[in-house]
């Protein structure tokens, strides 16, 4: 199994990366690849506080930092590396990742790399598109929707949502279902993982439900896009 | 044995079909017998088991997360009090939606719970498919019908109606005589008070008492007798 990175970000904040991230890595244990985290939010990382075993906090423009991500690829148990990209940053680290030639690597398909790009319902949500365009041409780059904060996305013309794609290839999309407001909110009281949170025999029966059922939902949409055979093609064999 | 508390769901996916009659009966059986119960009533607007029973009687609104709570979460507790819900025509599909994802009736072995659900029958073919389709989803739970023959009149056709449950087991509830129901609607009667009260206690025409007491213990007998069969039903020893 080559590493890979899966790298989840936006623009634009408060659109629910690290809830991503969070679900990503659940997804990642349910299909028993083994998995680390790089939470950017230095110095305060949201995903290390629900995943501290698994996360790092680093700051992605640093170079000692950069080193612990990249040169680790092949040394670690992991095989998987998920990035929890800053609002705001995530056109600077695809910046970086090509200045340090990691891009090359993934054109010389030695490392798998996927980009989760999530999206706000509105249009200016579409324009980071083109901006990460350049980036993307040997990624497996999919774009989420993320109904976690109440968003629609129905104020989107189809035409003009298809202008956007015109210089990346996008391949596919995945749409993440909304949260209970409570379960969510028991869950970050908590400050545990989704799953550890559904298999805790604390808090409410019907909470937990919520969560299980959320969570299942989401692995289901990370399956649909065949996710885990991109990291571990193994696992399509089996 | 372990001794097992029963979860009565009362499941009325059809208006008008007696099901806030039968559970007040089997409120009554429990009280009669003096045993502790507590109900749980998810019509919000009738409001009438809440009515005759103001101090076990919980309501709960389905459709709001804190209502799914304050049902499922005190349903699934530990404990040996007999829980009784009545789930009616509005709610009954929130229910069945919300016992789906939370799993509620796969939670109840894990804390010592025997749950039935009591079918109300509207005496149609549509309450039949509703009734297979209900038992489908939870194979390991009884699914009884119930036909409440003051408000569902088979005549003859009754048996045929209910051997077309998948199940052997049901309940029906006699049709009542006009003057028998003048007296059971009266907001401060008791089935459980009437059936205790010694004769003379009250100034009700003996034939009519006598009536009312047959027309009582036709019902409470079926009551006793499916505690019977589950008690057997459970016994290590039999």
């Amino acid at each position: 199994m080559k590493p890979a990175i899966i790298l989840v970000g936006a623009e634009k904040g408060g659109v629910g990366k690290t809830t991503i991230s969070r679900a990503m890595l659940d997804y990642l244990t349910t299909k028993s690849i083994n998995a680390r985290a790089f939470d950017t939010e230095s110095p305060r990382g949201a995903l290390h506080r629900f995943h501290p075993h698994e996360t790092s906090i680093v700051d992605i423009t640093e170079t000692a930092d950069q080193m612990k991500i990249l040169d680790t690829l092949n040394d670690t148990a992991a095989k998987a590396s998920v990035i929890d990209v800053r609002a705001g940053q995530m056109t600077e680290t695809l910046k970086v990742l090509r200045d340090v030639g990691f891009l090359d690597a993934v054109k010389d398909g030695q490392i798998t790399f996927v980009i989760i790009h999530v999206l706000g319902p509105s249009v200016a949500s579409l324009g980071e598109i083109t901006d990460i365009a350049p980036f993307v041409k040997d990624a497996h780059y999919f774009l989420a929707k993320n109904h976690i904060n109440d968003t629609t996305f129905f104020e989107w013309d189809p035409k003009t949502y298809a202008s956007y794609f015109g210089d990346v290839q996008c391949a596919g999309e995945i749409t993440i279902p909304k949260l209970d407001e409570m379960a969510y909110e028991q869950v970050e009281l908590n400050g545990v993982s989704f799953a550890d949170f559904v298999s805790g025999k604390q808090g409410s029966f019907v909470l937990r439900g919520y969560v299980r059922t959320w969570l299942r939902n989401v692995c289901e949409e990370l399956d649909a896009i065949g996710l885990h055979t991109l990291i571990a093609p193994e696992l399509r064999r089996q | 044995m372990r001794q097992q508390a029963p979860v009565w769901v009362v499941c009325a996916p059809f208006p008008k079909s007696g099901a806030t009659t039968f559970t007040r009966l089997l409120v009554d059986y429990y009280l009669f017998t003096g045993r502790p119960v507590t109900l749980f009533e998810t019509d919000l607007h009738n409001r009438s088991l809440k009515a005759r029973f103001p101090d076990i009687t919980q309501l709960v609104d389905l459709a709001t997360t804190p209502g799914q709570i304050a049902l499922f979460d005190q349903l699934v507790q530990d404990g040996h009090v007999p829980r009784i819900v009545e789930v009616s025509a509005q709610a009954h599909p929130l229910f069945i939606s919300q016992a789906r994802n939370n799993g509620f009736f796969e939670e109840t072995k894990n804390h010592g719970l025997d749950p039935s659900i009591l079918f109300i029958s509207n005496g149609t073919r549509k309450s039949i498919e509703a009734g297979m389709m209900v038992q489908s989803l939870w194979r390991q739970v009884p699914v009884m019908p119930v036909v409440n023959e003051g408000f569902v009149r088979l005549g003859s056709k009754l048996n045929d109606h209910l051997d077309s449950f998948p199940t052997r087991r049901s309940f029906q509830v006699p049709l009542m005589e006009p003057m028998l129901r003048d007296i059971a609607d009266k907001p401060r009667f008791s089935f459980a008070d009437f059936m205790r009260a010694p004769p003379g206690t009250d100034t009700m025409s003996l034939v009519l008492r006598a009536d009312l007491r047959h027309w009582t213990q036709r019902v409470f007998t079926q009551f006793r007798a499916h505690e019977m069969r589950r008690a057997f039903d459970m016994s290590e020893f039999i």
